[in-house]
């Protein structure tokens, strides 16, 4: 990932999409990148109305390289939580529909840096709990209540080169503005 | 000399996929130096992350009682985001049973001299939300016990 040279030189890295678009690597290549919602480990905080919640995901690197991802990037504060439904969790659009990201703003994507900066390892996956990342409106219906959600995409994160010794998983993490 | 660049890429998003992210980083190296890199890493609309409402509101924190003029007791607790009203009780151990002593807006009741009879007494609150459908909160730990003897509290 890195090159250096007498002159000017470049690489640049092009990496698939899971979804399956391809992208190119003229000089070397870093696989996706994956974040998934689980539901073990719980949520330490969960949201209530007018209360913040925990959100916990794992990210996967399928890369050769560590990667270390800085901040995120969020949607705005207007897009709201999706249901989720699948074997195990349930749906309740009335409440998803009150749920967002803490600390977005009106401009998509946003940027949160991480009060700690999180090392994915190499073919690794990395869980994390957000803590306290999720805010509930404080009209959230009470269907709510023992309910899952699906929260909106992120956007983007940032990551940098460097990275050190990968974080023990599973871990905690947030931003707090 | 070291110089970074970075830069978004734009994937296209996937709609109804999630759980995928979009690299693309640029190194720049001058004069055969060591490099250092930065990504802005796009992600599918679909990436996912979730959270959990509870089937009741969390317990505030463990209110603190101290003894005030003569026989009152104050009884204050940590405010709650999120919290609409506040009810503290009293009680003769750390399990109860517990007597209401106050409604509150803001974390503090003030058991007022007279009110107690002699006695040790613990404290403990619960809350309600801003939506009134929502169920009282668990309720707290207890408190510290405060004893009330006569026209004094200790």
């Amino acid at each position: 990932m890195v090159v250096g040279a007498g002159a000017y030189a470049a690489t640049n890295w092009s990496v698939a999409l899971n979804a399956g678009s391809k992208g190119q690597a003229q000089s070397a290549s870093v696989a996706n990148l994956t974040i998934s919602a689980i539901a073990v480990p719980a949520a330490v905080n969960q949201a209530y109305p007018g209360g913040y919640g925990d959100a916990v995901l794992t990210i996967h690197n399928t890369s050769t390289a560590p990667v270390t991802i800085t901040a995120v990037s969020l949607p705005t504060s207007t897009t709201y939580a999706p249901g989720y439904s699948n074997s195990t969790l349930t749906t309740a659009t009335a409440c998803t529909s009150s749920v967002t990201w803490r600390f977005s703003t009106t401009t998509s994507g946003s940027s949160h840096t991480l009060t700690t900066p999180l090392i994915v390892g190499a073919n690794s996956t990395l869980t994390v709990t957000l803590i306290n990342d999720i805010t509930m409106a404080t009209t959230a219906p009470v269907t709510c209540t023992s309910n899952y959600f699906k929260m909106p995409s992120l956007t983007a994160v940032t990551a940098t080169a460097g990275a050190g010794t990968p974080t023990a998983s599973p871990t905690t993490d947030g931003w707090t503005a | 000399m070291r110089r970074p660049r970075s830069f978004t890429t734009r994937w296209p998003r996937a709609a109804g996929r999630y759980l995928a992210i979009g690299v693309a980083a640029v190194v720049v190296g001058y004069g055969g130096t060591a490099l250092a890199t930065s990504w802005t890493v796009s992600l599918n609309t679909g990436s996912s992350a979730q959270g959990q409402a509870p089937a009741t509101p969390p317990p505030p924190a463990t209110p603190t009682a101290t003894c005030a003029t003569g026989a009152t007791v104050k009884v204050t607790w940590t405010a709650v985001t999120g919290a609409k009203t506040y009810t503290a009780y009293r009680g003769p151990s750390t399990t109860g049973p517990w007597t209401s002593i106050g409604t509150a807006t803001a974390p503090t009741v003030t058991v007022t001299s007279g009110t107690l009879t002699a006695g040790t007494y613990y404290f403990a609150v619960t809350m309600t939300t801003n939506d009134a459908a929502w169920p009282t909160s668990v309720q707290s730990t207890a408190s510290g016990s405060r004893t009330i003897t006569g026209s004094t509290c200790a």
